[in-house]
């Protein structure tokens, strides 16, 4: 019997090793926080089938198949914005000069004519000028413009591109960033309570009550008084972003080290004499990953809706380098939003994408990480 | 309960005067003043230093920060206002009127807008929602999931564009050239320039309802799907009632509980408006009027509508707890 208890404590071994090694850029769940599969390791069946914690969230998530989609949204997304450029001949400031296209103005004029016997002829006269166009603006679909150009005369299909990184680089920054602000307060609300639980909270009330967009407006006009460089303007609206979005993480982070310190690892981390720092952060952080991991998930499609409308409204990078918001603020021409979809549609059907994926993912993840979930 | 009712009244006060300090500061930020914008930049109107001087000092402008917050919050003998303490915001620069007459002028086109479209989306959300939680995974749920999270997924202003552009240009049902009436109205009598507003408010609604509905059906189904593993519905299967029965009666209650919370909780916040969507379609509400006070700088009508704003979320905060009490007889405050 001993024997092959033996034997089957090596296959786990060999087996969580593999995983392991495979899922290294995972984050790493704290097993000796999780004793109740403990008991029914034992058996050799189970040990040979048994999954990492990982390995089974993984598992659950690639078996839906909304998450996959999601998952593939993304990655097109991403492979678009930053591979994408690199075939195009154009950059996203490029002004097409070289067209073969004609201004065509079409005037009428009304002759009146009198005959020699006094009766008076009209005459309708059209005089259409021809004259070339010194950029090729507003062209519609062809080989050399996939997606035609907008009123400048520059490709929107590099200009789709390049606002893409931007858009989702600064996402990505602004919910690592919030992350970061909600987990330390949140994390030090938790788990200190009384006053320093007290104070945060409400800073964090504070927060949640102050309209984001109309504040976001009014720091938008402060910047553009101070003279702010436009190309660094964006970051400084990224900052106040985070500012106002932090406040979810750290409630979800307090609420979950309110339960969590109560329970028996951390009273045997206290026995243990750890220091207050790598107690919050080796053993209670790593507890609170999953419902992090989901949020950050779902916070991504928010942010990125967010930056899309403040572009719209003339808020983000300067109006020469391409946003997906700030492409579809041209719709505020009703000329170019009645003719010109073009122009409109490739940017906001990328931020429809970009969201939907996130919130596909994030849906995802949060069903994988829930223990309770049927399937 | 009046004692907790008052402790979270006085809390919410605290809100509020954290969150006016935050937004005066930004505000007596920005440079460049309403007089200097609005005075130097016509060039007919020859205006001396002293002269924009004395009208700063009318404006009050002329105070440093905390003196001006102290005169907003306190009110000025000067120039008569109350304070907003007393909830006077003072007078409006853009506007020439009390801030908060405004406020309520505008306030009615945009509740219309949001309430008609909360009619709308809420029971269909909770109805969708529903039926998608009581055959989870199948068909009829997906084809919800996806539907709804392809709505939250929209930028409102894209939305619009694409609603506008397809019924408005396309097909021609609607002429949204001057925002929510016809162009070619002249002298209508009450009744059709009723009509006519409504017709113009049903592009916006569409755009409401598409793109909030998402949420609140996520929410009913997760609900619903907590509710339906609970043991007394077990117990209630057990007993043989019908499925009918077990999901509408027994079920449908309980996930009433959070949805009339959370119901609670956005009521207050229709009054605030939208301020991408009334700009894009050109509709008078209180968020189209607030975005032209901002890009002009007045200050007290922009302190006046954020702190609306504000209130607004405070009370529905407020609301939802005590609709939790109120609803759900489990729920018990403790100390």
């Amino acid at each position: 019997m001993d024997e092959i208890n033996k034997e089957g404590a090596i296959v786990e071994e060999v087996y969580t090793l593999e995983t392991d090694s495979a899922l290294e850029e995972m984050p790493a769940e704290e097993p000796s926080h999780q004793p109740e599969g403990d008991g029914e390791m034992q058996s050799i069946a189970d040990n040979v089938r048994s999954l990492s914690p990982t390995r089974l969230v993984l598992k659950r998530f690639f078996r839906s198949k909304l998450s996959v989609i999601g998952l593939a949204m993304i990655i097109f997304l991403f492979a678009f914005c930053w591979i994408g450029p690199l075939f195009s001949p154009y950059t996203e400031t490029t002004v097409d000069r070289e067209t073969d296209r004609q201004n065509v103005v079409v005037t009428k004029i009304e002759v009146e004519y009198e005959l020699e016997d006094g009766t008076i002829e009209q005459f309708t006269v059209y005089k259409v000028q021809k004259s070339p166009m010194e950029i090729d603006s507003l062209a519609g679909a062809s080989g050399e413009h996939w997606m035609g150009t907008d009123k400048n005369g520059r490709d929107i299909l590099t200009r789709v591109m390049y606002g893409g990184r931007v858009s989702l680089t600064l996402s990505l920054l602004v919910v690592l960033l919030e992350t970061v602000i909600g987990v330390v307060l949140g994390g030090l609300a938790g788990y200190f309570g009384k006053w320093v639980d007290t104070l945060i909270m409400r800073i964090i009330d504070v927060f949640s009550c102050i309209p984001s967009l109309p504040l976001l407006l009014i720091i938008g006009s402060v910047l553009d008084g101070m003279k702010v460089d436009p190309n660094i303007r964006i970051y400084f609206m990224m900052i106040f972003l985070t500012l106002l979005g932090w406040t979810g993480v750290a409630r979800i982070v307090r609420g979950q080290i309110l339960t969590l310190r109560e329970q028996e690892f951390m009273v045997s981390a206290t026995a243990r004499g750890l220091s207050t720092p790598r107690k919050i952060f080796r053993h209670l952080i790593p507890n609170v990953i999953p419902q992090l991991i989901v949020s950050m998930t779902l916070g991504l499609g928010s942010v990125i809706l967010m930056e899309a409308s403040l572009s719209y409204m003339g808020l983000g990078v300067p109006l020469t380098s391409a946003s997906w918001g700030g492409m579809i603020n041209d719709v505020n021409d009703p000329f170019i939003l009645a003719n010109y979809s073009n122009l409109w549609v490739p940017p906001g059907i990328c931020i429809v994408l970009a969201v939907l994926g996130f919130n596909f993912v994030g849906d995802g993840l949060r069903d994988a990480f829930d223990p309770k979930a049927k399937r | 309960m009046v004692k907790y009712i008052i402790k979270r009244l006085l809390l919410c006060v605290l809100i509020l005067f954290g969150v006016s300090v935050i937004l005066y500061l930004l505000l007596r930020c920005v440079p460049g003043d309403y007089v200097t914008n609005k005075f130097t930049a016509n060039p007919n109107v020859e205006m001396s230093e002293e002269k924009l001087e004395a009208m700063r000092e009318i404006y009050g402008l002329n105070d440093d920060v905390f003196t001006g917050y102290f005169k907003w919050l306190f009110g000025n003998p000067a120039t008569g206002t109350k304070g907003a303490i007393l909830l006077d915001f003072g007078t409006s620069f853009v506007y020439d009127a009390p801030v908060s007459e405004v406020i309520a002028d505008h306030m009615w086109i945009s509740f219309a807008l949001t309430l008609l479209s909360l009619v709308i989306y809420y029971p269909l959300a909770v109805y969708l929602g529903t039926r998608a939680a009581v055959k989870q995974y199948g068909a009829f749920d997906y084809a919800t999931t996806v539907l709804t999270m392809v709505g939250i997924s929209f930028p409102s202003f894209f939305f619009s564009a694409i609603i506008v552009k397809i019924f408005a240009f396309d097909l021609g049902w609607f002429d949204t050239s001057l925002g929510l009436n016809s162009t070619g109205l002249i002298n209508p009598s009450g009744w059709e320039l009723f009509t006519d507003t409504a017709w113009h408010l049903v592009l916006p609604v569409l755009v409401v309802v598409v793109l909030s509905i998402g949420s609140v059906m996520r929410y009913t189904r997760t609900n619903m799907l907590e509710v339906l593993s609970a043991d007394y519905i077990r117990t209630a299967r057990a007993k043989g009632l019908s499925e009918r029965s077990v999901v509408y009666k027994h079920a449908f209650k309980n996930t009433m509980i959070p949805m009339v919370t959370v119901l609670a909780g956005i009521l207050p916040g229709l009054f605030g408006g939208s301020m991408i969507l009334e700009d894009f379609f050109a509709i008078d509400g209180i968020g189209r009027i607030a975005y032209n006070a901002m890009n002009q700088g007045d200050i007290p009508f922009v302190m006046g509508y954020n702190m609306f704003l504000a209130l607004l979320t405070v009370i529905g905060m407020l609301l939802t707890d005590i609709m939790y009490v109120v609803v759900d007889p489990r729920v018990k405050i403790t100390n």
